[in-house]
């Protein structure tokens, strides 16, 4: 679904990579960890097509979802009509609004629904934006941190309803959250400062590597 | 910030204190072919006011200027919509804009009026300097488009339609009003200057062509008086519609 072939990306002075390889096959939901700046969002952007490699070759096929980091939203369309946006088309209004209203509920956002972007706080601007993606019709999501800003018994309930959601497609997921990737993901990789070497990691060794990168991020030394 | 009647107060002295300068001018001038006083102004627009040409005129006038100004909105939003996206259009506009921009008034003016009817011309001078205006206002509009929701366009894959009617449009609103404040009084301007020049059967600046003919200064200060007021009630307009529909949300 996603193939990234000998993908170089620098950022003025700083190479981010040099060559990188990079898969991610339908029906897998791959975790992308790492210590901040470590060009995971780059990742995401070169696989949904909004950066071009500098070199090497992205091939991307189907259409894609994407939960960005921000929730960028239309500030003057309300809950549901942002939630709606990115629907099919052509799909009756009944079932859509069916499909938008089931979704709202889940995610709590009922009562939020004619509200408009900046009248919510940022978590249900958060669901708002995880709505979307999630209704929006494609092959592969992204998931940039889906679950930040979100209360903890939130993030359980979205872990629990997700897995249904995304069943089949290609789903790439940044995240620090321990929960959230053990949860979801069946493949889980680090990814070390830039130049950056993307390492398969042992789902059981999640939490260790967690530690690892929290470390990192808090300013002390990198290890291997 | 001051409070309304606090404003109000301030406008009010300083038109007072306006009207008090004209009046001591037109004491010093002392004569009312030079510098007309205030008192008899009034009377004359009082006059004016109660004559039906003074309003077929008024109609006249204002019918083109909303015409021109609309016209100017649709070609301007077409146009800079398409410019602000694709470099190569905007590229090929620069020299026509600049061209519009540069030329001088009055020779468009005599131009236009050697090639077109008058009524004709007037709307085209209108264009040639109102256009430019509301062209620039769009594209930097556009330039300030949000990133980040452009980039949730382009990966959502939504059609052209949407993204111009759902986003690009309400993003381009704070640039159309500020447009519309300045090309309105602007359209006034030029349309009124096209018509005394151009002279067409009715219209104010007809109507200033012949004061002055007749060397009535009192009458064209009293039509200035009159374009002045029909300004300003054209700006609180689009002030009360701005309020009741522009900013719903």
């Amino acid at each position: 679904m996603i193939h990234l072939e000998g993908v170089g990306k620098r950022f003025g002075e700083t190479i981010l990579f040099e060559t990188l390889d990079f898969s991610v096959p339908a029906g897998s939901v791959t975790c992308l960890l790492g210590p901040s700046g470590c060009g995971k969002t780059t990742i995401l952007n070169l696989m949904a097509g909004l950066l071009p490699p500098d070199t090497g070759k992205a091939d991307i096929r189907g259409r894609f979802s994407y939960v960005f980091q921000e929730a960028r939203l239309l500030p003057w369309e309300t809950v549901r009509e942002n939630t709606m946006y990115a629907m099919d088309p052509h799909l009756h209004k009944r079932e859509r609004l069916e499909r938008v209203d089931t979704l709202l509920d889940l995610l709590e956002l009922k009562d939020a629904a004619h509200l408009l972007p900046g009248q919510i706080s940022g978590g249900m601007a958060r669901r708002t934006a995880l709505a979307r993606a999630l209704l929006a019709p494609h092959d592969a999501i992204l998931l940039d941190e889906p679950l930040s800003s979100l209360d903890p018994d939130m993030r359980t309930r979205i872990v629990e309803l997700l897995p249904e959601r995304l069943e089949g497609k290609a789903v790439v997921l940044v995240t620090h959250d321990y929960v959230t990737a053990a949860a979801l993901s069946n493949r889980v990789f680090r990814l070390s400062l830039p130049p950056v070497v993307i390492r398969s990691v042992d789902i059981n060794d999640l939490e260790g590597t967690l530690d690892q990168i929290e470390r990192i991020d808090r300013g002390g030394s990198i290890p291997d | 910030m001051i409070s309304t009647s606090h404003k109000r107060l301030w406008v009010a002295c300083s038109s007072l204190l306006a009207v008090l300068i004209w009046k001591l001018a037109s004491h010093i001038a002392a004569r009312e072919i030079i510098l007309p006083s205030p008192e008899t102004t009034r009377l004359s627009l009082a006059g004016l006011l109660g004559k039906g040409a003074t309003w077929i005129a008024v109609g006249s006038t204002l019918r083109r200027v909303l015409f021109s100004f609309l016209m100017n909105i649709m070609l301007a939003l077409a146009t800079g919509v398409a410019s602000g996206f694709s470099s190569r259009i905007y590229y090929t506009l620069k020299p026509v804009i600049t061209v519009m921009k540069a030329v001088p008034t009055m020779g468009v003016i005599l131009l236009s009026l050697i090639w077109f009817n008058s009524e004709t011309a007037v709307v085209f001078v209108c264009t040639l300097i109102v256009f430019p205006v509301l062209y620039s206002s769009v594209v930097t509009g556009i330039r300030h488009l949000d990133e980040g929701l452009l980039e949730m366009h382009r990966v959502f894959r939504i059609r052209w339609p949407r993204t111009l009617i759902r986003f690009v449009l309400p993003s381009l609103r704070p640039y159309l009003i500020s447009g519309v404040m300045s090309g309105l009084g602007l359209s006034m301007k030029v349309i009124i200057a096209a018509e005394v020049l151009s002279q067409p059967k009715t219209g104010i600046g007809t109507m200033f062509q012949i004061e002055r003919a007749r060397l009535n200064t009192t009458g064209v200060f009293a039509w200035s008086l009159l374009v002045i007021i029909l300004t300003a009630g054209l700006d609180a307009l689009f002030a009360v519609l701005r309020k009741r529909y522009g900013e719903k949300r």
